[in-house]
């Protein structure tokens, strides 16, 4: 698994990512780690089969201890499925995860790690004084989702939107906007439900400055390809399986 | 024969039961003498029925009312036993499922271990007291498994040799059926019964005790 620091300064961005899972068959996932001091969290785990890769990936920068908060952008398998696995080894952490998959996610196996239950309106990640944002996105896919946003970094963390289904090697970032659209396409217009949620979530997201908008799948986008990116979701019709 | 690094740097790698086994084994221990029981209550109406001709018949049938209570007795027990044998049969399937989750972290940390040895890991030393805290919980819980497995089959096993037992009687009571006059062919009808699901008990018991022998055996 790769890991790769994009933002570095008081506080660090993380991405851990481009595990390739040989001969299983599973969607290729991005993992995102932010440490402030002593504290970290880690953005959507990730599924079982990647546990070891991942794990050895935060050691590789944090201690085990440090780890303080785990973020569930919904209940999927490739966001969670892992969540058993992390509450045996964490001994002193929260996990962020929407409030309507509470008893949901608690299915995973859940004893030490403690839930916060986010509200539908979403709230606050308290990162030992760094103030992360959860921007509601249901419907994005998730009939409960939620996505982070750093305001001091310029991150936000995106879950499903800005997804493309890609090869494990694939660049960090999107260097081709319009060569990208293809790997994005079929997947937001087949994944997202609703099209009154798409146009919501994009109305209250362009008022962020976002310098980095980091996807649970494929690249991120960095500086214009952020605006690119709504704009061209803003005109795709979602929804198409009905 | 294989082993995973778990398993071997557990130290109990031979010794080790296969939770997916147990789990398996458990469940259907359980629902083979959930069908004993089902089988039991049959027994248990039967020789009611028999004692109540057993009271018409007075003294041409004095021989088989001894019999009919026995029977009675046996079929009480039984579904008490199979009661018990449901509520350790449930202990053993947790206890397994927790195992197997337990083998299952040690085996992600052993993938752990082997990446550190490929490319030094910066802060393994923080993961290793859950390393040696889950090899610890693995082997407690194998342990505690073998127990409740040898609890289970010694309850399944007092199943099995009270039936062996109303096997036999369920023969005599044929020859005390024949000296029962006019009532004769009502209780060797009843005798016939009795032997009947006797011996049907006695298969569920046995595919039991065949699930849970081999549950512990290693792999």
């Amino acid at each position: 698994m790769k890991s790769l620091k994009i933002y570095d300064q008081q506080h660090q961005w993380f991405i851990l990512a481009r595990e390739d899972v040989k001969g299983k068959s599973l969607i290729e996932t991005n993992q995102y780690m932010v440490r402030n001091g002593e504290r970290t969290l880690i953005i959507d785990p990730g599924g079982v089969e990647l546990f070891a890769p991942m794990l050895s990936s935060v050691l590789q920068n944090v201690p085990i201890d440090q780890v303080t908060d785990l973020f569930a952008s919904h209940q999927d398998p490739d966001v969670i499925s892992s969540l058993n696995l992390w509450d045996q080894v964490l001994t002193n952490a929260k996990l962020h995860a929407p409030s309507i998959w509470e008893g949901f996610i608690r299915h995973f196996g859940l004893n030490n790690v403690e839930y916060v239950s986010v509200k539908d309106d979403g709230g606050v990640v308290d990162l030992g004084g760094l103030q992360l944002q959860i921007i509601p996105a249901h419907y994005l896919h998730s009939s409960g989702n939620i996505h982070l946003y750093d305001k001091e970094a310029k991150i936000l963390f995106s879950g499903d939107v800005g997804a493309a289904l890609e090869e494990p090697a694939s660049p960090m970032y999107v260097d081709d906007f319009n060569e990208h659209i293809s790997k994005m396409e079929y997947f937001h217009k087949r994944w997202m439900p609703s099209n009154t949620a798409k146009s919501n979530w994009i109305e209250r997201v362009s008022r962020l400055e976002i310098d980095i908008l980091c996807p649970q799948h494929g690249r991120m986008f960095k500086g214009d390809d952020v605006k690119r990116f709504l704009d061209w979701f803003d005109q795709l019709p979602v929804g198409i399986a009905v | 024969m294989s082993f995973t690094a778990s398993q071997l740097e557990c130290g109990f790698g031979m010794e080790q039961l296969d939770a997916n086994k147990v789990v398996v084994a458990a469940s259907t221990a359980a629902a083979e003498i959930s069908n004993a029981g089902h089988i039991a209550k049959q027994l248990s109406l039967v020789a009611k029925n028999a004692r109540t001709v057993v009271l018409r018949a007075g003294d041409a049938a004095l021989g088989f009312k001894v019999v009919s209570d026995f029977f009675v007795e046996l079929s009480t027990s039984s579904i008490f036993l199979v009661s018990q044998v449901n509520i350790v049969a449930i202990e053993l399937s947790r206890g397994a499922i927790e195992c197997w989750d337990a083998n299952r972290l040690s085996q992600k940390l052993d993938d752990v271990v082997l990446r550190h040895k490929e490319e030094e890991i910066e802060y393994f030393s923080s993961i290793e007291p859950s390393i040696s805290k889950g090899r610890e919980g693995t082997a407690k819980l194998n342990d505690d498994l073998k127990h409740q497995i040898k609890k289970l089959s010694s309850l399944v096993d007092d199943i099995r040799q009270q039936m062996r037992a109303g096997k036999v009687i369920s023969v005599i009571s044929r020859i005390e059926a024949s000296r029962a006059g006019e009532f004769r062919q009502a209780l060797e009808e009843m005798a016939d019964k009795v032997e009947a699901l006797t011996e049907r008990m006695i298969v569920h018991i046995q595919t039991a005790m065949t699930q849970l022998e081999e549950a512990q055996v290693n792999n």
